[in-house]
Order: structure tokens, then C-alpha cells, then sequence
């Protein structure tokens, strides 16, 4: 289990981590996502011990690691283009930390060979560092990192330099490798699919703070915030204010069933808005007043053509994306709608068109943030 | 940069200063080698050039000996017309690798016979200097050590460790003062030379590999950095020490040469042999031996002239020595012997 | 690798090698080959035998041992104290860095008369430590000398060198992903392991090269040898010069060369061959993205001890020198400065001396622009063929440095003497003698770069749809154009500072500043001692400046990583 408690970090007196606390158990692989430059990175090397954090304390099953250097923490890294020896060949590579161990060659040979298998590679010992593709090169990283066996395994954008298709398969190969280890995994990465596809659990990382935390349905269905949302591709998102049982957008005013997710009524939906922005902002004079202001963000996939629909708006471009149709739907005075049409006759670009959302097709955020909004 | 541009502004600056070479090689020049110690002051050269109508230009070449070795081994393409400053520890290996033509200047009437040191007149005597043994004066007037007043003195343990003298492998002084012990001790195994060395290595001899680093490095006199009061140098030293000190009026030098162990370098000029320019050369040998020149050349270069009738500068009259019987040995001598003096010195002070 | 695939074929390999195979063919090969035949043929019939008469000399053994030993161990020392400064450089970044790595060069190109008297200055009986001895305990404390000793000259081969070590193995350690060493780390290797493990066999064809001129101009050794070492210290180069110069023994000279050029081959065909097996192709990082500023704690404090050690011993002796420019007879002031400005007669220079500023300048360019050229052809040809053809174009290279400067003087002398050829007597001389000195450097800085340039950026270019010319063009011209002015720098230093070989060329009507600092040297007086001193300071800014200058220009030009 690693827990990490007010951890702080900083570059050239910059701050690049601000008072991370985390806890993670053993066997979870837990993926950190965020944009570049939101301190994922330096997240794992201060977890590895290649930094020194200004503040907090990081334990790794009960022992304090701060202080220790990065060669006795028994903590597994794999570096974003890979970091191999280039002067070693692939066996070498692998039995490298076997041998730091002081390891006999004839054990060292022996795992080698399991683990080379273990990825796919099976007789590649003799093999050149250079000589390997990047998805080879990706898997001698991999059973380098995992050869001692660390109590903890971090990878640092491991599909970063893949081609598509790799990066597709490669995940579930990973998946099942670190399951059959039972290993806990940090895997950092900036690609949302990439990591609600992987993961057991997610966390948003963003200017150097945790800013999400859930499993990946969680924060896909309840994303807690404006700017988690955004980064997890949501695009239909405007301030909103729930109001006498309606939801108030500037698409229109939709019933409060919309946001019911697990059949809320209209109040329990403004009392959870209102309870969730003042914890948030406990002590503000005007939070109370403001707890009926909320983010409203819409499902493409729940909105469907519906001639008594509540909003109006008018097609402006369709795209075809294999299973459905993506329509941009024009609404005067508010953001471009993303609209995913699955079946059904679809309207012609300029048509008007008018549109409902399905119950549980909103999503309410208390508060409006300052974010401009996208049209 | 493109390579074939680089390679035209090699050839554009080659060519240029190629070019400025070209163009001084117009009219008629006649080039004097000569060691790196030669100085001349501004007009000297420039009078002879008016009066002849030629260019002349100084061709330095190292110390004496790599000057001469330089004209030896180029003897069949000679690299100037007259080279000046062979002397007499050099003067028979020049001789015997014929470099030089029979010159009989006109001038060669004012300077003692003494100096004349080839009857073939293949060399003509230019000046003279003479290595002697300097104090440092404070540490003999106020420190009260006793003043040396013979060689063997040097080896009085009141001295010792207060000596330094440069390695004769690679000094010229150092050379002048080894032929000077062996010129006032003689060969004798037992109450020779090597004796004498043997007692000064015991009684703590320090030993430089040159002039510089014995003056300045080690001698506490005058301009010297170090600590030891007696050392190997010039009979004008003192001269110099006034000239280049604080005050250049000064009645006392910081530095004493002592009329001990003297040993006489006399230096010559000759006219190298397959000269375009005999005439000039031989013009240019009678100009370096005329009172004009001569006049000059103890604060030129430290040394006296060869002509006994130029006055000698009041500088040089107070503070410099002329010894009253400077030590030497026959060039041939020296020639044969040096080597394996070299040798045997070595052996005795520093092995 | 591709090894079977090189990027240059052997038709142009054999076309660019003709440039700096003739020059060296004319101006170092053919003068040396008459000297040493002058030596072993005298009078016309060739005696081969004296040369191993020579050899079986008692005190030719003494001398080669002691040479070797003098020079092994100067070696050792400058790579053991250069390591850390290289990797101070390489990975930090500090204040004034560019400043400071500037002034690492200035020692590399100070001549050695200069260095001769900062440190009799320094290690003397009137050094500092001698003059606190006797403020503390009075005037009869024993007092500390180092002068006349090995460790002197061990102390001053090490201040000289330890530029090439800090440059050249800085230059390649900057490159060097550290990702590397950090993944060895997360293995499980403590920081001496990891270094031992990875970064050493990284840098290990760098070091080797580095090492290798280092060895190469301790074993020719000359000036430093015979200023601070005791006059029974004699290497090899101080009996060849004594042989040549002094005693005109042509046949003994030649014995010693012939031995001190074969040692001298065999070193650099082994080194050659150790660089070539031991090169790795690795991914080079731009010098930009493996720098950082060193954290907080441990390693800010590690950091600066290296740094601030690294500098006093490089600084002090040149402090020495700007002290002693400044003290005048009546105190301390820039009377010696003004000096330089005019004629004095005392000086015995025939012109004032900022004169030969002008003049060392010119020769630094014309030396820059001919070993640049031929050094990057050379380069280009050591760096992409392999064999033992490219082994041997390299060693000839390096040769010169290990080559008595008397030897190839008196060459010259004998060989450069036909016209249109004669230039025995021309200015030219300065810069083509300084070319040969400076080729090496040129080539040495540029041929690790091109063995380490990564195939996939190659093939990344070629992928992009580039040319075969357009790939060199884009890939190895930016990453060799560097190198070439890394080696730039330092053929303009060497240029600067070359002492040994001009004094013996140098004509009064053209002297460069070391010859200038020699001559006002060799004139007594407190005022030409001052003069010179503060000509020793002007070229230590001259050449501050124009390393500076150099690596702006590198600074500003294309990143090719």
C-alpha cells in the first residue's frame, strides 16, 4: 500500500505538486491522467525518490521512504521513451536489476527467459537495443521494470512513442500482466481513453493538484467538476440554474428529470447542489444564495430529436463517425450542441430541428466556474 | 559553411599573406640572422638601409646554438646573407661545418687581437660578454656573509646553500661558467673541475635550467623573486638592475658582479657562405663594427664592444664589471670537449 | 546499428581524406622523414645500427621510463580531477556558467613561460602560503617549496589539461540521456554503481579520446618540464630538444624521435581502436534538456564544493598573473597596461606590443579557418568508415602532438627550402605550424559526435521523404556543425597560445603575444616583468573572449537534437 500525505514539490522555487494525499492499495493500478506540465511526471519521481519533495511524507507499506535513496526503495520505474542501456543488449537490460540484486548468472538466465516471454519476446536476449521497434523496445522496458519484482511498478506514458494500433492492444496485454502479478501500478498518462480503459481507478491531476478521484464509470458518468469534464471530452457544457423544478441552459429550460440520475426529484437534485457547494465553500456569505447557479453538462448520446423537445436549434454540420452520426446543432445565444444520432432519419444540414434529453442525460456540477465557454 | 567557400577563403588568405611576403621581397634585401637576444635601437639598422639602399631584415633563430645548428644544417640554401652572434663555446662547430666566407673588415684594426679568435678571418669579433658570479648586496653588507674572493671560496660551508647556477645542458651562462671552472681548475681527476663540483653539490648547490628561472626565480638580488644571494650572470647585470630600477640615477646597484670565475663569451659575425649579397654582407659586418654601432651596444644588449676606443656609457662605468682576467678556453678545445664535460657534470651534480 | 551500411562511401571518403592527407603529407610527414634521414644517414649511407646503439644507452632507459611515468600520472590526475568539474558543467546549471567553463580554457593556452613563473609565484619561496608562514612564526620558519619538484610539474600538467577533460568529456556527458542513469537507479544500483554501470561506459569513448591528447601533450611536455621541474627531471622531448638544438647529434636525435614516435603511434592506433569498439550509438539529449540547477540540499552543496575546488585551483595562478601585472615599483596600478600602447626601447620589441595582439589574432583566424577545414574533412571520414585505413588517417592526425616541435622545426628547415616552396622565412609558416597542432582537436571534437548520431534520425529524415543529401544536410550537418565549432574554440586557443613552435618561426616583424611575453621576459627589469605579466592577462582575456564568442555562436544556431 503507498500513501502519499501533503506531498509538495517544486522546480526553480516554481511549484509543480501542491499537497497530493493518496492512498493506494495494494494490487489497485491506479492511473494518473492529466494534461502535460500538470506534474504527473515529477509525481512518479518523487514517489521513485529521484526528487526531493518540499514537503510531505510518501510510505510505501508502513515504511517512510523520505530521506531513502531511490536504489533501496524497491520501487519499479519505467521511463517514458523507455531508458535503455544502449550499450547492453536485451538480456542484459533485463537481468540488470537482477544483477544489482547480486543475483548467480544461471537465475538471472532463467528469469530473463520467463520474462521475456511474459512480454511477448520470447529469445530476444542476444537482440540490440537499437535494432528493436518501439513497441519491442516498449516490452524490454516493461520486464526490466518488472524483473526484481518491485513492491511498487510506475510507467511513465508507456504508449507515449506507439503507433494506434499498439496503443489499442497493448493496454489490455498490460492489463493482464499486472493482474496475473498482482501488482500495484501507477500508470501515468494525458490520454483519457487510454487510461479510463486501463485503470481500476483514475485520478485528475491538474497544476499540480488532485483535482478527481473515482473509478473510471464514476468520473465518466459524475465528473466533479467543470474542467474534469472538459478534459474527459465532455463538450456540451454551460452555466445552468435549477429553478422551481426546471433546469434553466441558455439551449432552453429542460425538466429536472434530466439530471435525475437515479431518479432524483427535482429538489433532491437542487439539495445536492446546494450541500455540495457549500462544503465546498463553507463559510462564504453568498454560497447559500448561489446554490441554485450549477454547471450543466449534456450527453451527446441522450440527446434525440423530439418535436416537442425544449430546445431549438438548427443542423449545421453532420459527421460521420461509423456507429453514429455526429450533428452540430446551432442554438441562438448558446454553445455549439454535440449531438449523436443513432438511428432514425437524419436531418439535412440547415434543417431546424428540435431536440430532448433523455432522463439522466444531465449532468449538474454545483457552481459556475469562471472557464469561458466554447461556442 | 559551404566547404568549396571555405575552401576559396583558405586560398584568398593564404594568397594574401602570401602576397605581402612577395612584395617586402622586392629590391634587394639582405637578411641578418642573429639569436633572440639581439636588440638594435630605432635608426641603427634603418641609417645602414638609407646609406645602401637595401632592406634589411632580421632573421632571429633561437639561442645561440640553435641559431648556429639552424645555419649549419641549411648551409647548402642558406636562410640569410650574415648572421651574427656565434660565440666562442659555439664558434668551432660553425668553423669546421664551413658555413661562413673569409671576411677581412677594415674595422678589424681597433679591436684587440686577443678577440680575433680565427686567423682564417672567417669570423669577425662583434662584442663581448663576460658570465660572472653577482651578490645580492644586502645579504653580504647587512646579513654578513663573507664576500668569495677565489672559486674555491663557494665551496666554504659559510656559503653554503646560498649558491644557484644553471644546468650547462641548457644554458648558455651555465655552459660559460662550467668552462670557467674548468679553465681555472683544470682536468685533474683529483683537484680538477669535478672536484670543485663535487664540493659544491655538497656544500648545496642549486641548480636552474636557465638564465630566467636562476635570476628571477631564485636570486634574491635586485629583481630576483627567490632567496639564495649568489648567482650565475652577466658581468653588466648590476648595470641593468640600475637601468631598469626605480631610479635609474641610482649610485648603488641592488647587485655586485665580483671579478671570481669570470668566463669571456666573445660573439662574431660571419658571411654565409652562397650570399647573393658579398658586398653588402661584408658592408654590413664593417657597419656593426664601426663606433656608431658599437657605441650602442652595452645598453642594447649588456654587453661591451669589441673596439677598445668607443666610450662606454656612464651606467656601465659605475655599476658594471670589467674583470681584470676573464677566463677562456681555445673554441676547439671547448668544441671537443664539451659533451662529455656535459656528462660528467651531470653525472657529479645531479645523478 | 547498421554497420554494414556507412553513411559515406569509400570513393568520397578516399576524395575528402586528400586534403588533410597532403597537408599533412608536405608540412609534417616529408620535413620529418629528411630530419630524421639527415640523422640516420649522415654523410650519404644509412646506418641503421646507431640508432639501437642509441637505444641500448643506459640513460635512454632511465629517460623513457621516467617520461612515461611522468606522463601516465599526469593523465590519471587530470581525468580524476576533471570528472567531477565535466559533470558539474555537463549536468548544472549555475550562475556565470558560460563565464566560468570560458575561463577553464584560458590555462589550456597560457605559454608556458607564463605558467612557469605563476607557478614559481605560487609554490616558491615567496609564494603565499611561505609569506602566512612567516607572518604566523616570524622569518625563520622553514619555508614550503614545490619549484623543482614532480609534483610542480604534475600540479601544472594538470592545470593545463584539465580543459580538454572538462570540454571534451563534458561535451558528450551534457548529451548522455540521464534518464539512463536514473533507470539504473530505480534498479537498484546505488549512484557509484550506476555511474560505473552506465554513464562511465557512455562517456568511456569521450574519456579515452580526451585522455589521449592529454597523455600526448604531457609526454612532449616541454616548457613546464624544464621551468619547474628539478634539471635532472629529463623526458624524453627536453633530451631531443637538448640533442637537436644545442648539440646538433642529429643521429641520437633521430634515435629518440624514431622511439618517441612509434610509442606515440602504438598509443594512438590503441586508442583508436578502443574509441571504435567501445562507441555506442545512443540517443543524444540536447545539452538544454538534461541541464537543470542543482536542488536544494546535498547536491546544491556537492555542486558547489566541485565547483568552487575546480576554480580555485584554476583561478589562483592567474590571479597570481593579474597581481603581478598591477604591482608596479610604486605600487599598484595599470602603468604596465599603458605600456603595451607604446614603443619603449626597453622592451626590445621592434614594434609595441599591442602589435603582436593584432598579429596572434590574425594567425588565430587563418589557423581556425585551415584547421577547420581540413579537421571537419577529416572528421567526416574517421567518424563514418571504419577500418584500420581510418585508424591509421587518425593517428597521423594526432602524430603531430606527439612529435618534438624541434624536430618538425629543423624538418621545415631542411625540406621547405625549394621555391616556390620556400618557406622557411615566410609568415605562412606561423599558421600552417599551428594547423597541424590545432587539426586534431578540431577532428577529435567532431568524430565522437558523428558516431553517436542516432540511424533513426537518419532514417526518421529519409521517412519524411529528405534525400540521401537532404538527410545529411538536415541530420548530420546541424550535430557535426557543432562539434566543428566546439573544435573551432579550441584550434583558435590553441592558436593563441601555441609557444614552442613560433618562437622558432616567428619573424620580428610578425610575433604573437606569447613570443612578445617570452622576449620582454627574457629582458631584465620590474618594468618588463610587469609588461609581460600584463600581456599574459591580455591573452588570458583574448582568449576568454573568443571562447566566449564561440559558444554564443554555437548557442544561437540550429538544435539539432
Amino acid at each position: 500500500m503507498l500513501q502519499l500525505e501533503g506531498l509538495s514539490a517544486a522546480y526553480d522555487d516554481a511549484d509543480v505538486l501542491r499537497h497530493i494525499s493518496l492512498v493506494v492499495p495494494a494490487g489497485q493500478l491506479l492511473c494518473v491522467l492529466g494534461p502535460s506540465g500538470s506534474g504527473k511526471s515529477t509525481l512518479l519521481r518523487v514517489i521513485a525518490g529521484l526528487e526531493v519533495p518540499t514537503a510531505g511524507s510518501v510510505h510505501l507499506d508502513g515504511r517512510d521512504l523520505v530521506g531513502v535513496p531511490p536504489h533501496e526503495r524497491d520501487v519499479g520505474l519505467m521511463f517514458q521513451d523507455y531508458a535503455l542501456f544502449p550499450h547492453r543488449d536485451v538480456g542484459e537490460n533485463v537481468a540488470f536489476g537482477l544483477r544489482m540484486q547480486g543475483q548467480g548468472t544461471a537465475a538471472r538466465r532463467h528469469r530473463v527467459t520467463e520474462l521475456l516471454e511474459l512480454v511477448g519476446l520470447p529469445g530476444a536476449e542476444r537482440r540490440s537495443v537499437s535494432q528493436l521497434s518501439g513497441g519491442e523496445q516498449q516490452r524490454v522496458a516493461l520486464a526490466r521494470a518488472l524483473a526484481t519484482s518491485p513492491r511498487l511498478l510506475m510507467l511513465d506514458e508507456p504508449m507515449g512513442s506507439l503507433d494506434r494500433s499498439l496503443r489499442e492492444r497493448l493496454p489490455d496485454e498490460l492489463r493482464t500482466i499486472f493482474s496475473q502479478l498482482g501488482l500495484t501500478v501507477i500508470y501515468v498518462t494525458h490520454d483519457q481513453d487510454e487510461a479510463l480503459g486501463v485503470a481500476d481507478r483514475v485520478v485528475l491531476l491538474n497544476e499540480g493538484r488532485l483535482v478527481a478521484d473515482g473509478t473510471p464509470e464514476e468520473l465518466w458518468t459524475t465528473p466533479p467538476d467543470e474542467w474534469t469534464a472538459r478534459f474527459l471530452g465532455f463538450r456540451n457544457i454551460a452555466p445552468g440554474w435549477i429553478n422551481h423544478g426546471s433546469l434553466q441552459t441558455p439551449w432552453g429550460d429542460l425538466p429536472a428529470e434530466a439530471a435525475a440520475a437515479a431518479g432524483m426529484t427535482a429538489a433532491e437534485v437542487a439539495e445536492t447542489a446546494a450541500a455540495e457547494t457549500a462544503a465546498a465553500d463553507a463559510g462564504s456569505a453568498d454560497s447559500i444564495d448561489a446554490a441554485s447557479a450549477v454547471t450543466v453538462v449534456l450527453r451527446p448520446g441522450s440527446l434525440v430529436a423530439d418535436a416537442a423537445g425544449p430546445i431549438a436549434g438548427r443542423v449545421s454540420a453532420r459527421r460521420f463517425r461509423g456507429d453514429h452520426v455526429l450533428l452540430l446543432v446551432e442554438v441562438p445565444d448558446a454553445p455549439l450542441l454535440h449531438v449523436e444520432a443513432r438511428d432514425g432519419e437524419l436531418p439535412a444540414v440547415g434543417a431546424a430541428i428540435r431536440l430532448a434529453v433523455l432522463p439522466g442525460g444531465a449532468h449538474v456540477i454545483a457552481g459556475q466556474s469562471a472557464l469561458p465557454f466554447v461556442t | 559553411m559551404s566547404r568549396p567557400r571555405s575552401i576559396a577563403i583558405v586560398l584568398a588568405s593564404s594568397l594574401l599573406l602570401g602576397g605581402s611576403v612577395g612584395a617586402a621581397a622586392q629590391g634587394r634585401t639582405l637578411t641578418l640572422m642573429t639569436h633572440d637576444s639581439f636588440y638594435l635601437p630605432d635608426g641603427v639598422i634603418e641609417s645602414f638601409e638609407a646609406a645602401h639602399d637595401v632592406d634589411v631584415k632580421l632573421l632571429p633563430a633561437g639561442d645561440a646554438g640553435t641559431m648556429v645548428n639552424q645555419a649549419i644544417l641549411t648551409v647548402d640554401r642558406p636562410l640569410a646573407d650574415v648572421l651574427y652572434g656565434v660565440d666562442n663555446t659555439f664558434l668551432s662547430r660553425a668553423l669546421a661545418a664551413d658555413i661562413f666566407e673569409p671576411y677581412q673588415s677594415p674595422e678589424l684594426a681597433a679591436v684587440p687581437v686577443d678577440l680575433r679568435s680565427d686567423p682564417e678571418g672567417r669570423v669577425t669579433p662583434i662584442d663581448v660578454a663576460d658570465v660572472c658570479l653577482n651578490l645580492d648586496r644586502s645579504a653580504f653588507d647587512v646579513g654578513g656573509l663573507p664576500v668569495p674572493a677565489r672559486l674555491e671560496d663557494l665551496a666554504d660551508p659559510a656559503l653554503a646553500g646560498q649558491l644557484v647556477v644553471e644546468n650547462p645542458a641548457t644554458s648558455s651562462p651555465g655552459l660559460a661558467f662550467l668552462l670557467a671552472t674548468i679553465a681555472y681548475f683544470g682536468e685533474d681527476p683529483e683537484s680538477g673541475w669535478t672536484a670543485f663540483w663535487s664540493d659544491l653539490r655538497a656544500n648545496e648547490v642549486t641548480v636552474t635550467s636557465g638564465w630566467e628561472e636562476a635570476y628571477y626565480g631564485q636570486f634574491s638580488g635586485g629583481t630576483g623573486e627567490g632567496s639564495l644571494p649568489i648567482v650565475v650572470s652577466y658581468a653588466s647585470s648590476p648595470a641593468a638592475e640600475v637601468l631598469f630600477g626605480p631610479d635609474p640615477e641610482a649610485h648603488e646597484s641592488p647587485t655586485l658582479a665580483i671579478d671570481v670565475g669570470c668566463f669571456r663569451q666573445i660573439e662574431f659575425a660571419g658571411i654565409l657562405r652562397g650570399t647573393d649579397e658579398p658586398e653588402l654582407a661584408g658592408a654590413l659586418i664593417d657597419y656593426l663594427l664601426s663606433p656608431e654601432v658599437q657605441a650602442e651596444l652595452p645598453l642594447a644588449m649588456y654587453v661591451y664592444p669589441a673596439r677598445q676606443d668607443v666610450p662606454l656609457p656612464a651606467v656601465f662605468e659605475q655599476h658594471a664589471l670589467v674583470p681584470s682576467a676573464p677566463l677562456s678556453l681555445d673554441p676547439a678545445v671547448i668544441d671537443a670537449g664539451r659533451e662529455g664535460w656535459i656528462r660528467e657534470w651531470t653525472d657529479i651534480v645531479l645523478r | 546499428m547498421d554497420r554494414h551500411r556507412p553513411a559515406l562511401t569509400r570513393r568520397w571518403a578516399l576524395l575528402l581524406a586528400l586534403a588533410p592527407l597532403a597537408f599533412l603529407g608536405l608540412f609534417f610527414l616529408w620535413p620529418v622523414a629528411n630530419i630524421l634521414a639527415l640523422g640516420l644517414a649522415p654523410g650519404g649511407h644509412w646506418e641503421p645500427g646507431t640508432v639501437v646503439d642509441t637505444w641500448r644507452q643506459p640513460f635512454v632507459l632511465d629517460i623513457v621510463l621516467f617520461t612515461l611515468a611522468l606522463a601516465g600520472l599526469s593523465t590519471l590526475l587530470t581525468v580524476l580531477l576533471g570528472m567531477p568539474a565535466a559533470w558539474v558543467f555537463a549536468r548544472f546549471d549555475f550562475p556565470a556558467k558560460r563565464v566560468l567553463r570560458a575561463l577553464t580554457v584560458v590555462p589550456f593556452v597560457l605559454p608556458t613561460v607564463v605558467v612557469g613563473a605563476a607557478f614559481l609565484a605560487l609554490l616558491g619561496p615567496r609564494s603565499p602560503i611561505n609569506a602566512v608562514g612567516e607572518l604566523l612564526f616570524g622569518a625563520n620558519v622553514p619555508q614550503v617549496r614545490l619549484d623543482g619538484s614532480v609534483g610542480a610539474i604534475l600540479l601544472a600538467h594538470v592545470f593545463y589539461n584539465i580543459a580538454v577533460i572538462i570540454r571534451m568529456v563534458g561535451g558528450m556527458w551534457a548529451h548522455v540521456d540521464p534518464r539512463t542513469e536514473e533507470a539504473a537507479r530505480m534498479l537498484g544500483a546505488s549512484p557509484a554503481r550506476a555511474f560505473r554501470e552506465v554513464t562511465w561506459p557512455l562517456l568511456r569513448p569521450a574519456v579515452i579520446s580526451a585522455a589521449s591528447i592529454v597523455f600526448l601533450f604531457t609526454v612532449t611536455s616541454f616548457g613546464v618540464v624544464l621551468l619547474l621541474g628539478s634539471p635532472r627531471d629529463t623526458t624524453l622531448e627536453v633530451e631531443i630538444y637538448r640533442q637537436t638544438a644545442i648539440l646538433l647529434d642529429l643521429p641520437t636525435a633521430a634515435a629518440l624521435t624514431i622511439l618517441q614516435m612509434s610509442g606515440v603511434l602504438v598509443l594512438l592506433l590503441a586508442s583508436a581502436r578502443a574509441q571504435e569498439r567501445l562507441s555506442i550509438q545512443q540517443r543524444l539529449r540536447s545539452a538544454s534538456e538534461t541541464v537543470r540547477r542543482p536542488r536544494p540540499g546535498r547536491e546544491r552543496a556537492i555542486v558547489a564544493v566541485v565547483l568552487a575546488a575546480t576554480l580555485a585551483f584554476m583561478v589562483t595562478p592567474l590571479l597570481i598573473l593579474v597581481e603581478r601585472s598591477l604591482a608596479g615599483p610604486a605600487g599598484y596600478g595599470v602603468d604596465a597596461y599603458g605600456a603595451l600602447l607604446g614603443e619603449d626601447p626597453r622592451m626590445r620589441l621592434t614594434s609595441a606590443p599591442w602589435h603582436a595582439v593584432v598579429d596572434s589574432l590574425t594567425f588565430a583566424a587563418a589557423t581556425t579557418l585551415i584547421a577547420g577545414t581540413l579537421g571537419v574533412l577529416a572528421a567526416a571520414v574517421v567518424g563514418y568508415r571504419r577500418g584500420w585505413l581510418v585508424r591509421g588517417l587518425d593517428a597521423l592526425i594526432m602524430l603531430p602532438l606527439g612529435t618534438s616541435a624541434v624536430i618538425v622545426g629543423f624538418g621545415f628547415l631542411v625540406s621547405l627550402d625549394t621555391p616556390p616552396l620556400d618557406l622557411r622565412t615566410s609568415v605562412l609558416l606561423i599558421p600552417i605550424a599551428h594547423a597541424l597542432i590545432a587539426l586534431p582537436f578540431v577532428m577529435r571534437a567532431v568524430v565522437p559526435v558523428i558516431r553517436s548520431i542516432d540511424d533513426h534520425l537518419r532514417e526518421a529524415a529519409a521517412v519524411l521523404g529528405a534525400s540521401p543529401a537532404r538527410t545529411w544536410r538536415e541530420v548530420d550537418g546541424p550535430i557535426l556543425a557543432r562539434g566543428a565549432l566546439v573544435g573551432a574554440g579550441f584550434a583558435f586557443a590553441v592558436s593563441l597560445g601555441e609557444f614552442g613552435a613560433t618562437l622558432f618561426i616567428a619573424r620580428p616583424d610578425s610575433i604573437t603575444i606569447p613570443v612578445a611575453i617570452f622576449r620582454l621576459l627574457g629582458q631584465p627589469g620590474a618594468s618588463n616583468f610587469a609588461a609581460a605579466m600584463s600581456l599574459s592577462v591580455v591573452l588570458m582575456v583574448l582568449t576568454a573572449t573568443a571562447v566566449l564568442l564561440i559558444e554564443r555562436l554555437r548557442g544561437s544556431g540550429p538544435q539539432p537534437f
